[in-house]
């Protein structure tokens, strides 16, 4: 098992309220890592943090070090010398809503490889399938590939949302809470292709829903922290994801 | 014999003080109100008389106006104003349209003028004429430097324009490229900026940012109109609908009679009287 | 029809809220008036513009020579340089009014401890409070002077000066439009086009903008109607000869400048009907321009990589230009002002030889100061926008929320007719409506303040609807929908959830608005407006007003002195017109911090049914 991720106090506040202090972490290649805790702990900020998100809202401020393990080198997210933009097309986001450009499905796909990664035509197209194909979704749209993205349904957006990340061939996949606006259905859908898909990728898994992240834990490879207040992240014991007692234990404690 | 002398001065300015306001008595404790509008080169007159007529009769309300002499016929005709201005004379379709009766008060040359750093000092009738009309285009052709001359006109409502175009340029053509400006004052700012431009503006506005060359010899000066040497010659005129009445009558005869022509006289212009 | 039918009905059917029809009604009530003035002034027009058709005049006034004295009345030249000078100052300002919004919106740079896009935004609404006739006087004697010496060879007053100044006049409204438009639109996009690896350059360019396509336009329809519709900058710069310019340095004269200039004569002349049709030609101008831009659909290419990274640049460049360009030109305006008029200031600026605790005081007659005109722009603004702005605003609503089918199209497109109006053609039906009641009904009828404030706030009453309604149109529809699913009838969403949350756009409506009806001089200039009149006493009084006196001091100054009064008199209003504009947006701002409790109980409403 090798390192993917190493956060390293990593502190940050937003107009001088800090949301996370000196915050250190391992996350392993594969996984998927599940990240839990309740509504307001910092998770979200934690996710943001990898790919410098939090730089695009207003009043943030950030020290500390992230390195991500990208292939077969170590890329210094905050280094003076790391462009966000470098970073983020290597490191792919899945919202907790479904965020569709405003544009059709097949735009969806193909616009932020044009211009992120300035593709031709035809390797967009091919990317594009390949991607939509990978999180089962090609099927259900093939046929409205020019429809606006909007008419999708919602688990239908999320996996748009999810193929379209995966269309820049990622290293690692940071998805926070991307079934929380999903019906109970399409929720286990988009769980099983993220099982499927942590073979592959490094994922980072943010969610506040306990049985979700049992779930997800199923794969060997498995890792669960639990981000507490004030910023205290708590590893959880393999034996205790096993045990279905003691984990609804770790759920009324932490809910 | 010089203290009696001294003394008859004395008598003669104390009496005289309290004769020149009593002009103003005619309108102390008067009510109403005076509208007038119409040619720009009445307004500081105007303005003047009625300033002084108002610290008199608070009750009083007189507003001016300008807009031109076309404005000052229309608005008199259609009796939205009591008094119309035109720096010209009317026209018998004007007097016949809207039985207007007219009130001149003052004689007011018209004068081409140019920046006071032109070299050019005199100028012949006959130049002014081809300048206008486009024949003469630069400037050393009449002994000036070389550049291109420009030239500047007035709109049609002018009062002024219609007296340079009918008397100094005897109704000849203005090339269709003169800037257009649409006041006395206006055309003042435009050629005390442009140093090859040419104009004509009423006499009473000439100052130090612009100069009159010197026509066929003669300055064209107030003295020079008032004794007929300089030609280009217009009267200033307050227009009514019909015979005027009460405020308005006075406030005319005020404008014609001494202290009126004494401020008329302050503004540049020659009072009839 | 069909729709607005079952809509009605619902909407009357509420047996428990019988003010809901009442509302509604009133609503419609204010849309009516827009489309009654539109009808109005066509009317008029028609009317005016009749005899040259059954005289037989049209082949004279169609034709290229305007001499009145040998009875040529060609307009086709004026017409001619409405469009050239209109067309270019809007091809100058579009873009750099694109590119100061791209500038401010992150293609600037993005300093840790100064962001520049604020006081360059803070400059711009600014300028929305700079009058049209500081403008002129600034330029007259500063652009002009330029422009002659750079060039050789004319007298300075060009189509170049009028179309440069004219471009610093409607940029702000082409900014503020992109702006609105933009920050609906960008906040959405930020971090997924972020997530994406996208710049802001690249989100700006090939995201946010493709999606503005509708704000682009309005700016470019608002920007090209203001300035073919203006008067006061031809008339003082542009040279006013009547002939085609045969280049850039050439005097031209438009439309507006040739109806304020030729007005002025006997009103029964055929060179007074010939206004008409300048003023028919004007309304057919910026209407096809508006259709014409409205037709335009964007187009979704796909660029190849290097043009898309030209695009980028292009995109960049204009930005920095723009952000250099716009402020130098206007600190250099607005800096020559304040250099004339600062020594100028002073007690006897505004109240001659009047003390001014007794004119303030007791109020005592003021000659040769300022303090007349001041408080008749004054009072003028306030009619004009008590009658403007409640009528603006529910008809905005009206047209928003309530207005469908048949009728709403054609009450919407009175109001975009209503836009097209330029002041000057206002003023002009001002004075045509006088000396109707004259004939008529009202032999005492007479241009007075009443009179031009009506003028001017049917002159401003589109930018009001049209503000309000976009503003209202832009809002999401999940919030129509949320506030309908909390039992909210159709007046009470707009009331206390839309009308919150898109007052930040509605104010700022308002605040242009009221701006636009202090600065304006050529509707007041027919309707009322006099040199000398004192403190206004009632409505029906003759007024005198700061844009006016400024003009006429510029054109008629007597001496030097004068003219430094014309300069005095330019910042007063400048002053006069940032403090309005303060004022708007101070309340602006205690309406968002929910201190006034109405709003504060919508703002709540609206908190609680989006949480």
């Amino acid at each position: 098992m090798t390192t993917a991720i190493r956060i390293k106090n990593l502190s940050v506040a937003f107009a001088g309220r800090t949301v996370l202090d000196t915050l250190s972490l391992e996350v392993d290649s594969g996984g998927p890592t599940v990240l839990v805790g309740r509504s307001g702990s910092g998770k979200t900020t934690l996710l943001r943090a990898l790919n410098r998100l939090n730089e695009c809202l207003p009043d943030c401020a950030t020290s500390g070090s992230v390195e991500l393990r990208l292939g077969n080198e170590w890329l210094d997210a905050y280094a003076p010398g790391t462009s966000p933009e470098a970073l983020r097309k290597r490191v792919g986001m899945v919202f907790q809503t479904p965020n569709p450009l405003p544009v059709s499905v097949a735009r969806n796909m193909e616009l932020p490889l044009e211009l992120a990664l300035g593709l031709g035509q035809q390797e967009r197209a091919e990317r594009a399938e390949l991607a939509l194909r990978e999180a089962h979704l090609w099927d259900e749209v093939k046929d409205r590939l020019d429809h606006p993205a909007r008419t999708l349904s919602g688990g239908q957006q999320q996996r748009l949302c999810l193929a379209r990340a995966l269309a820049f061939r990622p290293k690692i996949l940071l998805l926070d809470e991307p079934t929380a606006s999903l019906d109970h259905k399409s929720a286990r859908g988009v769980e099983e292709l993220l099982l499927d898909l942590a073979g592959r990728y490094t994922v980072l898994l943010v969610s506040h829903n306990l049985n979700q992240a049992r779930r997800m834990s199923q794969r060997q490879s498995r890792r669960m922290f639990v981000l507490r207040e004030g910023a205290r992240l708590e590893a959880v014991a393999r034996e205790d994801l096993d045990d279905k007692e003691r984990l609804l234990a770790l759920m009324d404690e932490l809910l | 014999m010089r203290k009696t002398m001294l003394l008859l001065i004395l008598a003669v300015a104390f009496f005289a003080l309290p004769a020149q306001a009593s002009e103003l008595d005619a309108f102390a404790g008067k009510t109403g109100k005076i509208d007038i509008a119409g040619g720009t080169a009445h307004i500081p007159v105007m303005k003047e008389a009625a300033k002084r007529i108002m610290q008199k009769a608070p009750g009083l309300r007189i507003t001016v106006a300008g807009g031109g002499s076309g404005v000052g016929v229309q608005k008199v005709g259609e009796g939205l104003v009591d008094i119309g201005n035109t720096g010209r004379a009317l026209s018998e379709a004007e007097v016949a349209k809207y039985g207007l009766k007219s009130f001149a008060f003052a004689i007011d040359g018209v004068a081409a003028v140019v920046h006071p750093k032109n070299p050019v000092n005199a100028l012949t009738h006959q130049q002014v004429q081809d300048i206008f009309a486009g024949k003469i285009t630069n400037w050393k052709q009449v002994g000036g430097r070389d550049a291109a001359i420009h030239l500047y006109t007035r709109d049609e409502a002018s009062g002024t324009r219609e007296v340079f175009w009918g008397v100094m340029l005897k109704k000849g053509q203005i090339a269709p490229s003169a800037n257009v400006v649409s006041s006395n004052g206006a055309m003042k700012s435009a050629l005390s900026g442009d140093m090859d431009g040419i104009g004509y503006v009423s006499i009473g506005h000439i100052d130090q940012t612009i100069k009159a060359p010197d026509l066929d010899g003669v300055a064209p000066t107030q003295d020079n109109a008032k004794s007929g040497k300089y030609p280009v010659l217009r009267k200033l005129y307050m227009n009514t609908k019909g015979e005027p009445t009460g405020v308005v009558a006075a406030f005319i005869s005020y404008i014609q009679g001494p202290e009126g022509a004494a401020i008329t006289a302050s503004d540049g212009y020659i009072p009839t009287k | 029809m069909a729709d607005s039918r079952q809509q009605k009905t619902r909407g009357m059917g509420r047996g428990d809220l019988p003010g809901e029809g009442i509302v509604t009604a009133l609503l419609f009530g204010a849309s009516a008036v827009s489309v009654l003035c539109v009808a109005g002034i066509l009317a008029f027009l028609a009317w005016f513009c009749l005899p040259l058709v059954t005289e037989g005049q049209s082949a004279s006034v169609l034709s290229w020579t305007w001499r009145p004295a040998s009875g040529q009345f060609g307009i086709l030249p004026m017409a001619v340089g409405s469009l050239l000078l209109g067309s270019s100052a809007l091809l100058l300002a579009w873009p750099l009014g694109l590119g100061l919004t791209l500038f401010a919106h992150g293609l600037g740079p993005a300093w840790p401890n100064f962001n520049p896009a604020r006081p360059l935004m803070a400059l711009v609404r600014l300028m929305t409070s700079v009058p049209t006739v500081v403008y002129g006087l600034a330029s007259v004697f500063l652009l002009v002077p330029l422009v002659r010496s750079g060039f050789s060879g004319g007298s300075g007053f060009s189509w170049l000066a009028a179309a440069l100044t004219l471009a610093l006049l409607v940029l702000p409204t082409i900014v503020l439009v992109l702006d609105g438009q933009l920050r609906l639109v960008t906040p959405g996009l930020r971090l997924t086009a972020a997530a994406l690896g996208l710049t802001r350059t690249q989100e700006l360019v090939h995201l946010a903008l493709p999606l503005c396509g509708r704000g682009l336009k309005t700016a470019a329809v608002l920007g090209f109607g203001r300035a073919v519709g203006d008067t006061l900058l031809p008339l003082m710069l542009s040279g006013n000869a009547a002939q085609v310019p045969g280049g850039p340095l050439d005097s031209l004269r438009t439309l507006t400048a040739h109806i304020a200039l030729v007005v002025a004569t006997d009103s029964q002349s055929a060179a007074y009907t010939s206004l008409f049709a300048c003023g028919a030609l004007l309304f057919g101008m910026s209407q096809a321009v508006n259709l014409g831009l409205r037709g335009l659909r964007p187009v979704q290419a796909t660029l190849s990589a290097p043009r898309r990274l030209s695009l980028e640049r292009l995109a960049r460049a204009l930005a920095w230009t723009s952000a250099l360009a716009v402020p130098a030109g206007v600190c250099a305006l607005l800096g020559y002002l304040l250099w004339r008029g600062l020594p100028t200031l002073g007690a006897a600026l505004f109240f001659g030889d009047t003390p001014p605790l007794d004119a303030l005081l007791h109020g005592a007659a003021v000659f040769d100061g300022l303090w007349p005109a001041c408080l008749g722009t004054l009072y003028l603004v306030l009619v004009a926008s008590c009658l403007a702005i409640p009528l603006g605003v529910a008809s905005g609503i009206h047209l928003a929320e309530f207005a469908t089918g048949r009728a709403g199209r054609l009450i919407s497109s009175c109001v975009d007719l209503l836009a097209g109006v330029p002041s000057i053609l206002m003023g002009l039906f001002g004075f045509g409506l006088i000396l109707l009641l004259r004939h008529t009904l009202w032999p005492r009828a007479n241009t007075c303040l009443l009179l031009s404030a009506l003028c001017l706030a049917l002159l401003v009453l589109p930018y009001l609807i049209s503000a309000t309604r976009t503003c209202l149109e832009a809002l999401p529809r999940e919030l129509r929908l949320t506030a309908a699913s909390l039992g909210l009838t159709r007046w009470q969403t707009v009331s206390r959830v839309l009308l919150p949350a898109a007052s930040r756009g509605v104010l700022g409506g308002i605040i242009l608005a009221v701006g636009r009806a202090a600065e304006d001089t050529a509707v007041i200039m027919l309707t009322g407006v006099v040199v000398g009149a004192g403190t206004p006493g009632a409505l029906t009084d003759k007024f005198e007003a700061l844009p006016f006196t400024i003009y006429y001091l510029a054109a008629e100054h007597q001496s030097p002195q004068e003219l430094d009064l014309a300069f005095g008199a330019a910042l007063t209003l400048l002053c006069l017109t940032a403090l309005l504009f303060a004022l708007a947006r101070s309340l602006r701002a205690s309406l968002l911090n929910g201190k006034s409790r109405r709003w504060g109980n919508g703002t709540s409403a609206y908190q609680r049914t989006t949480a």
